[in-house]
């Protein structure tokens, strides 16, 4: 250490507080602050080492920690699932990386029957610490098979936690949380919202200033991002990001919108949606997976089941109408659950619209 | 280790107390469930899979493990849990579903899990292979010893995690041993029906590992296959396909006469046990004295066991909400 | 106010660039107009077709960002200037 007094930006800890980073680049951050700090993590997946992931995932990981950290696997999900849930078993924490949500259903049994019910199933005596990171979402014409959120599908499971980060300060303390937490975590971050380069303009609202070193933001506690009197649009991934751009647009009619983050579908803060329903009376779910048996209908039972006094209005929602996602721009955009398609929801409810058609 | 005289008189003692074990079990198993078969009735619910005629795997391969070493296996457990050494007691009463169980009776006959001697089942089909493999690399990541053994069934192979897992561990040269126990059927169909080759220790070529196919169902070649392989695994020499032909002389479960089994193909369905138990005798391994106090003792052993089971509370209902997380 | 006592230029290379592309674009600068940063810091993401790259400071200083994010540059472009005093 210099004696020299350092000039105040000369400090890391002043000068380099914070930053403002994209979701991937604060989500490694975590990742690679624990694998520094902790030997047994360690992450597989395809095309990691070098190549980083194919959205950025592991950008240079591979370089600093050396390919027996960073394990580059063949084209073989179900058993580098298999494989990550039995190091976890033997307590290694495996971050196992899944480009692409879609690819579950290639490796599904190896994570909901594997490693999401071993802890059950032996009765607490083996834990499968691991975290699954994966990418989500349509809205770049990738199609039906590389589009889809699958929150629902999940987040179903027991055994797995399930959160979506929706900016960069939750991304990497959400990162930091996953890690550190003795169960699966499906960490899902929206392709589109992550902030890779090429997937176009970033969404500003996922931006944020991330502190150096490491913090955790816990699971289980919903994000009110913007608060609002007449009407709780309750979203989760992109969608939050739709809904902040429909709140705007709402104000400008005179409607006060809270936008309210879930950030984890399991565990769910029921407490939190409760708290900004009943305070508005009003409630739009916005959800990209797909409509029914899902997510939005977990939201609205939550609240019905708790006390349906306090909607005046129907509840509605803005999701994947249940059909697959198209590939063809104008199909695609017409099924997302966009800002004007929320704006609308919220509209109607703000009417009390009863029976003019789904939105 | 070597095949000493010790080894093999544990190696029939193992094999005697998971015929006992299941022989046990199934009578417990059809009470109250004849004259109609109710599956969810009796003392002893939901399916249950024994192990007749294929505890010379369990017995052979375990004798040449390390306390070390990992286990996983399928649906079909009884005779390697008991050659690994699961605890008698817990594990019968986790199989009657009991609070004093390995898992407090979440798991059931399937899903046998004792962490103290490295044992996992899983009841999906070749869902243990991968499994294995990571606690393999773990270990390997460690520094610490320990060896991978998954055991499948032969049907298991036309899994795609078979493929999968294989190629995995012959990439990364991982210490570990796959464990087919052919007793050619998977359920009811037979290995010719299924299989396109004869013997699945033949794939392990394409793997980068090492095949190898042990006839006859005999504890000492399945030892000494078992001893090969884990002396590869442990010396950096990779891992092993090892196919071994078996038994299987019940149905698939209980319930299943296994009436399929007919003309030649019943002639691979011969009793191990009093075989090997012959030979000991005839090489002066044991005498009639002394296996038969054996088999009282284990008999004995595992009567304790059943009662211990029948004697034990059943869980708190409250105890389905505990343990889907780890806290 | 002190005058700057170096002035360190942050500009699009060839490298950057590599082979076959012309152009590329600042997608995200990390720190404001103004910020002090540190030397090695990485500054700001920068898209090449389909691949990002980081940028860093060259010197330990006051950023000056000379081009917006989005907007796309060619070789030699400067993209900020970092004053160390």
């Amino acid at each position: 250490m210099s004696t020299k007094e350092a000039a105040p930006w000369e400090s890391p800890t002043l000068a380099n507080a914070s930053r403002t980073l994209t979701m991937c680049r604060a989500q490694r951050e975590a990742v690679e602050w624990e694998m520094t700090n902790d030997p047994n993590v360690f992450m597989v997946g395809e095309d990691i080492s070098g190549f980083g992931g194919v959205f950025g995932t592991a950008d240079g990981l591979g370089a600093k920690f050396g390919l027996d950290r960073v394990i580059d696997m063949p084209i073989s999900e179900t058993g580098f699932m298999g494989l990550a849930a039995g190091a976890a078993m033997e307590g290694m924490r495996p971050i196992v990386e899944l480009a692409y949500v879609d690819f579950i259903g290639v490796c599904f049994n190896a994570l909901a029957n594997f490693a999401a019910k071993t802890h059950f199933m032996s009765g607490g005596q083996f834990k499968v610490p691991m975290v699954l990171l994966t990418g989500t979402g349509a809205g770049y014409s990738n199609a039906a098979q590389h589009s889809q959120c699958m929150h629902a599908t999940l987040a179903h499971m027991p055994g797995i936690k399930v959160v979506s980060p929706t900016n960069a300060y939750d991304a990497k303390g959400m990162m930091h949380t996953a890690i550190r937490d003795d169960n699966l975590v499906v960490f899902m971050v929206h392709k589109g919202a992550s902030g890779v380069g090429f997937m176009g303009p970033l969404v500003k609202t996922s931006l944020a200033d991330v502190p150096q070193g490491d913090y955790t933001v816990p699971f289980g506690k919903v994000k009110v991002y913007r608060e609002g009197t007449d009407v709780s649009i309750v979203a989760v991934g992109l969608a939050v990001h739709h809904a902040l751009q429909a709140a705007e647009e709402l104000a400008k009619d005179g409607i006060s919108a809270e936008v309210v983050d879930l950030r984890s579908l399991v565990p769910l803060d029921r407490d939190g949606i409760m708290e900004s329903v009943a305070k508005t009376g009003r409630l739009v779910v916005a959800d990209e997976d797909y409509l029914s048996y899902g997510v939005s209908g977990e939201v609205i039972a939550t609240v019905v089941e708790r006390d349906p006094t306090v909607l005046k209005a129907p509840a509605r929602r803005v999701c994947v109408p249940d059909v697959s996602i198209p590939f063809s721009r104008p199909l695609e955009y017409s099924i997302l659950p966009v800002a004007s398609r929320i704006a609308d929801a919220a509209r109607a409810v703000m009417s009390n619209d009863r029976g003019k058609g789904r939105v | 280790m070597s095949l000493t005289s010790d080894v093999r008189r544990k190696m029939y003692e193992v094999m005697v107390r998971s015929r006992a074990f299941d022989d046990r079990l199934t009578e417990q198993y059809w009470i109250d469930k004849k004259p109609i078969f109710a599956f969810g009735a009796g003392p002893l619910p939901g399916e249950l899979h024994t192990s007749h005629g294929q505890e010379p795997v369990g017995a052979g391969v375990c004798a040449a493990l390390l306390a070390d070493d990992m286990i996983t296996t399928g649906h079909r457990p009884h005779h390697i849990a008991v050659a690994r050494g699961v605890d008698l007691k817990s594990l019968t009463a986790e199989i009657f579903g009991r609070k004093t169980g390995l898992s407090g009776g979440r798991g059931g006959h399937m899903h046998i899990y004792d962490k103290r001697v490295n044992f996992s089942s899983s009841g999906i089909i070749a869902e243990g292979l991968g499994p294995a493999a990571g606690m393999a690399l773990a270990r390997k990541m460690q520094g610490k010893p320990g060896i991978g053994i998954s055991f499948i069934g032969e049907g298991a192979v036309n899994q795609g995690a078979f493929h999968e897992v294989m190629n995995i561990v012959g990439v990364f040269k991982l210490p570990f041993i796959c464990v087919i126990e052919d007793n050619k059927y998977a359920v009811t169909t037979h290995k010719s029906a299924s299989t396109a080759t004869e013997r699945n220790s033949d794939r392990a070529t394409c793997y980068g590992m090492t095949g190898e196919f042990v006839s006859g169902n005999d504890p000492d070649l399945i030892y000494a296959a078992a001893e090969r392989a884990v002396t590869r695994a442990r010396t950096g020499g990779g891992g092993t396909i090892l196919e071994v032909e078996t038994a299987r002389l019940l149905g698939h479960f209980m319930g299943d006469p296994g009436g399929y089994i007919t003309g030649e193909r019943k002639l691979y369905q011969v009793d191990p046990i009093p075989i090997y138990r012959r030979r000991l005798i005839d090489e002066n391994i044991l005498t009639e004295a002394t296996a038969s106090a054996l088999e009282l003792a284990v008999n004995t052993e595992v009567n304790e066991a059943m009662r211990f089971a029948a004697e034990s509370p059943f869980p708190d209902p409250i105890d389905a909400l505990n343990c889907t997380f780890a806290d | 106010m002190t005058e700057a006592k170096d002035v360190f230029e942050v500009r699009v290379t060839k490298e950057t660039l590599g082979e076959g592309s012309e152009s590329g674009s600042i997608i995200l600068w990390m720190y404001p107009e103004g910020a002090r940063v540190q030397r090695g810091d990485v500054i700001a993401e920068f898209l090449v077709d389909k691949i990002t790259l980081e940028i860093q400071a060259p010197a330990t200083g006051v950023l000056r960002i000379k081009v917006p994010a989005e907007l796309a540059v060619a070789d030699g472009a400067l993209l900020a200037l970092i004053e160390s005093y």
